[in-house]
């Protein structure tokens, strides 16, 4: 009887501390994306880069949370669902990423953090200008 | 990308055994953390016009251009952060469209793309390079190394060409490309072509070798004597000498089709690329 008290008290222990743990965790509120090289953008719902061009991007998670933001050891991935389309891979630099446009067209890149799928970007390959 | 990118495999100590013959010191990174080096496509490409290896790297590559590209990371650690790296490096084109290959690559059209290098998962180092329109070329005679327009070929010798692009927008052009050339009269010259153009002597007469290039044509008047050619008198097998002026390469007659380009007032590249020892 003892210990089926004991069990209970834990649980409601759990359950009461359940939201509080959640509100210590950064809140997952999209990315701020920073050109650091090269011809592409960001426009207002995409990111856009040059056919056949590369860029180099910061990409770094926001939280929405305001008592908790993301911290330097949140580690931020980003996946091209059409590597046809848009070829992205990690530079050296920790939350760089190279953004290279392989072929006309849309797609969408997948936002990971801590391995943990958390939203999408819209991307799409646009055309070089004539010179 | 990874499926049609099989990439070229690189070293990090290493590269090519031509590295360290060569006199070239490549293009550093736009990344900053090696060197692209330029390898030439074969004996018309015109980075190597004056040497083996090239002495510089090409500010643009001409369209269907061949040329190959090799990495070597800068010593020390350049990058940083103690980042594990597999030790096979890859340079891959960002776009077929642009530079098709995984081996070698030949520039497709113009505009600018990029080449990036990378290990198993990190992106290491990226290089940009512009693709230009070819709007002249020079059939140049191996030795003395001078445009020709007109030969004369002694009775089963065979002249050998190289044929270099030119571009005006471009004056350190890079890229071999693929010659193609067709005799007037097979029974006096036949001709092979590819890397360089080889005219043979078959029979005695007059001929002319259509050359061309991508989409231009030049022509070149060819004799072929029934007897030794003597010296002086021509650019006979015996190389010892160009009848040209040596002030252009276009022959009157010779039509260049979608050029209208003279080459008399002389190269674009001649005097730029860095002239050889």
């Amino acid at each position: 009887m003892q210990r089926r008290n004991a069990s209970t008290r834990l649980s409601a222990a759990a359950l009461l501390a359940a939201p509080l743990l959640a509100g210590c965790q950064p809140r997952y509120d999209g990315v701020q994306v920073r050109f650091l090289f090269g011809e592409g953008q960001r426009a207002h719902d995409r990111i856009e880069v040059v056919e056949g061009q590369a860029v180099v991007v910061q990409v770094r998670p926001l939280s929405s949370n305001p008592y908790e933001d993301y911290e330097e050891f949140d580690l931020i991935d980003l996946e091209a669902y059409n590597e046809n389309t848009l070829f992205v891979a990690p530079a050296p630099e920790k939350d760089q990423f190279v953004l290279a446009g392989a072929g006309l067209g849309s797609t969408v890149i997948r936002v990971l953090v801590n391995g943990d799928e958390e939203g999408s970007l819209d991307a799409e390959v646009v055309e070089q200008l004539s010179r | 990308m990874r499926e049609w990118l099989a990439p070229l495999a690189l070293t990090l100590v290493g590269c090519a055994s031509t590295c360290g013959d060569s006199s070239n010191p490549g293009a550093i990174g736009e990344l900053g953390n090696g060197n692209f080096l330029y390898e030439c496509g074969g004996s018309s490409d015109p980075v190597c016009e004056f040497n083996e290896f090239g002495e510089n790297f090409p500010e643009c590559i001409a369209v269907g251009g061949q040329f190959d590209l090799e990495y070597r990371l800068l010593e020390g650690d350049a990058l940083g952060g103690g980042l594990e790296l597999d030790p096979l490096l890859y340079i891959e084109s960002v776009s077929q469209s642009f530079f098709e290959g995984v081996d070698e690559f030949q520039a497709q059209r113009e505009g600018k793309a990029a080449f990036i290098v990378r290990e198993d998962e990190h992106v290491l180092d990226i290089i940009h390079m512009q693709i230009v329109a070819i709007d002249d070329f020079e059939i140049v005679d191996r030795d003395p190394a001078t445009p020709t327009a007109a030969i004369e070929v002694a009775l089963g010798t065979t002249e050998t060409f190289r044929v270099f692009p030119r571009s005006f927008a471009c004056a350190q052009l890079g890229g071999a490309v693929p010659i193609v050339a067709e005799s007037s009269d097979p029974a006096v010259v036949t001709v092979s072509a590819g890397d360089i153009l080889r005219v043979q002597a078959q029979g005695p007469g007059e001929a002319v070798v259509r050359v061309r290039l991508g989409e231009l044509e030049k022509a070149i008047d060819v004799v072929v004597g029934d007897g030794p050619i003597e010296p002086g008198s021509g650019s006979g097998s015996d190389g010892s000498g160009s009848d040209t002026d040596g002030s252009g390469s276009d022959t009157a007659g010779s039509d260049t089709a979608g050029s209208g380009s003279d080459t008399g007032g002389g190269s674009s590249s001649g005097g730029s690329t860095t002239g050889g020892t």
